[in-house]
């Protein structure tokens, strides 16, 4: 019934290479999905699928509706992404990269009216890039070129969000901040998240539910408990590793051992 | 925080059209045989020498000289944001060419009837222009293709393409040229010079037609523009039809560039020069960027007509020249910058 986002039997196939196979899952509103895997496992694939980037072979149900029943506008209000490849060739200050994020609202010639523009700010107040609205984005730092985008898909005002590698570019503190701030979404305004992660330890401290991904199908569906195991990082990633727990005893973290 | 405002739109395009206007009146006045312009003005329905040479020679060459600076410049500026490209223009990617050869193809095959036809219903115009249309959208949509590399537009890739076009279709033109007659010959230099010359009345107000009709249809894209040069996949989430956005600037645009380069051959870098020059001062927003850089341009080539009239006056350059003497160097600094900061990434 209330699932933000449902897959059935999904497939997708590159040239002859499959890339992903069988999956289903369903996500609930205002659930924090976080997807884990190695390259290659189809992440990325999997995101580009649920923005309508790319056309798989099976069921994607956006709020219970079809996802080819929507039109790119009316999709751009429900769902926002931020990718991961930014790469922006002409000089947009920040501003104006953020206030894109409202583009589907107005029409051909107008300008943005004030409540676009008080809700890019708020965005860009949440992210902490205000101080930068009215510079290049291609003189920013790469977490703040990042913030910028999170921005501009806050802006969208989603009640999905969908992020490839949020914090892959990012210092330490920034990656934290970002997570929180998604967390905080999550559960302030009900923002539905799903994001693919690499960092195994971040993703089990973030997200209560991760999607274990292993060659374009599901390995793992669950807690961090039950997917973060000695044994199926192994099996998934190949590398010998010990899992404890957090401070807190309940989330496990993930440490490497080297063979000496 | 600093963001396009209607008192941004109107100040800058209300400069822009006013030095407009004032460059077409300049530019007509200015000339190898001095105007007295309140004699001119006089005896503006009498014959007189200086109103004959305002009103018959200069102004609509003048005229001509700014819708096509305009049409080529606001095709400069929509094809860099669609190819996310800054390089781009319609002359690098081998479009105006493809224009050249449909028009020439169009004049020398077309059979004599039929261009008789042609120019009974539609005055000095005739079938050339539909065939420089079809020859510019056959030639965009095969260069856009032959760049495409897995799905994505690579920047270098691109221009690659157009150059290898560009020879090519210059080798079929070299090839044309020399199995047609003398006269014809003489008609193809024209072509690929580019070059302003005295047209009727009919014939400016024939491209003003087309050149404004193809950019306001482009400019109510501006807000599509600015996302596409995001990138595909961020352009289709943020609400694009992408493939429709293609279409229809691929169309327009080809509709803009058939017309200006059936009556004034290829003239160059005038696409590429001024949407870097007008992005510079006033930013991306192709709200704004798209009737700035058309204005500008028709400024730009206004004056460089004139040079080209004025400097080695009695005898006349072809304008082409001009442009490419000052677009030449331009494009290099370009593609320094470029390579530049791509290494700094």
């Amino acid at each position: 019934m209330n699932s933000a986002v449902e897959i059935q039997d999904l497939s997708f196939t590159y040239g002859k290479d499959p890339i992903l196979q069988g999956i289903t899952f369903k996500v609930k509103r205002a659930e924090m999905l976080g997807i884990i895997g190695p390259n290659g496992s189809g992440k990325t694939t999997l995101l580009k699928i649920l923005a309508a980037v790319l056309v798989g072979a099976g069921e994607v149900k956006i709020n219970d509706k079809d996802i080819r029943s929507y039109n790119r506008r009316e999709l751009s209000r429900l769902l926002a992404v931020v990718p991961q490849d930014n790469q922006v060739n002409f000089p947009y200050s920040a501003a104006e990269i953020v206030l894109m994020g409202r583009a589907a609202l107005h029409g051909p010639f107008s300008l943005e009216g004030k409540r676009d523009l008080e809700v890019a700010k708020q965005s860009m107040q949440l992210t902490e890039t205000l101080s930068f609205a009215d510079r290049y984005l291609h003189e920013l730092s790469g977490g703040e070129k990042q913030c910028v985008i999170i921005a501009r898909a806050l802006a969208q005002e989603p009640q999905i969000l969908l992020l490839d590698e949020p914090s892959a570019f990012l210092d330490l503190r920034h990656q934290v901040q970002i997570l929180e701030l998604l967390r905080r979404l999550n559960r302030e305004q009900g923002l539905t998240i799903i994001a693919a992660l690499h960092d195994l330890n971040l993703a089990a401290l973030f997200f209560p539910r991760l999607l274990m991904l292993r060659a374009g199908k599901i390995y793992r569906d669950g807690t961090p408990r039950d997917v973060l195991t000695e044994q199926t990082i192994e099996e998934v990633y190949g590398i010998r590793v010990q899992v404890q727990t957090d401070l807190s005893g309940e989330r496990p973290q993930v440490i490497i051992c080297l063979s000496m | 925080m600093k963001v396009l405002d209607r008192r941004k739109m109107i100040e800058v395009n209300g400069i822009l059209f006013l030095a407009l206007i004032l460059s077409i009146v300049g530019c007509a006045l200015l000339g190898p045989v001095q105007i007295d312009l309140s004699r001119a003005v006089k005896n503006l329905f009498s014959s007189d020498s200086n109103a004959e040479i305002l009103l018959r020679t200069r102004l609509p060459r003048v005229l001509l000289g700014a819708a096509i600076g305009g049409g080529m410049a606001a095709c400069g500026v929509v094809l860099q944001a669609l190819l996310r490209n800054p390089l781009a223009c319609p002359q690098m990617l081998g479009v105006s060419a493809g224009a050249s050869l449909g028009g020439i193809l169009g004049l020398i095959f077309l059979p004599n009837w039929l261009l008789l036809l042609g120019g009974g219903l539609l005055g000095e115009i005739s079938w050339v222009p539909l065939a420089a249309f079809l020859g510019a959208l056959l030639s965009m949509a095969l260069v856009y293709h032959f760049s495409l590399f897995h799905g994505r537009l690579h920047p270098y890739h691109l221009l690659l393409t157009g150059v290898i076009f560009n020879a090519f279709i210059a080798a079929i033109m070299t090839f044309v040229n020399s199995i047609v007659d003398f006269y014809q010959a003489q008609g193809l230099l024209f072509w690929l010079l580019g070059s302003l010359s005295t047209r009727a009345y009919s014939t400016v107000a024939f491209i003003w037609i087309y050149v404004l009709l193809g950019f306001f249809w482009l400019w109510s894209k501006g807000v599509s523009l600015n996302l596409i040069t995001l990138g595909e996949d961020s352009a289709l989430q943020l609400g694009v039809e992408i493939s429709a956005l293609q279409r229809q600037v691929f169309v327009a645009s080809s509709l803009m560039i058939g017309a200006m380069v059936s009556v004034s051959g290829m003239i160059g870098f005038v696409g590429l020069m001024i949407p870097h020059v007008m992005r510079l001062i006033i930013g991306s927003d192709h709200r704004l960027l798209l009737p700035a850089s058309f204005l500008a341009g028709g400024i730009f080539l206004s004056w460089a007509d004139t040079l080209a009239r004025l400097l080695l006056a009695p005898a006349e350059l072809p304008v082409g020249i001009v442009t490419a003497f000052l677009g030449g160097p331009f494009f290099f600094f370009l593609l320094y910058r470029e390579g530049r900061r791509r290494i700094a990434l």
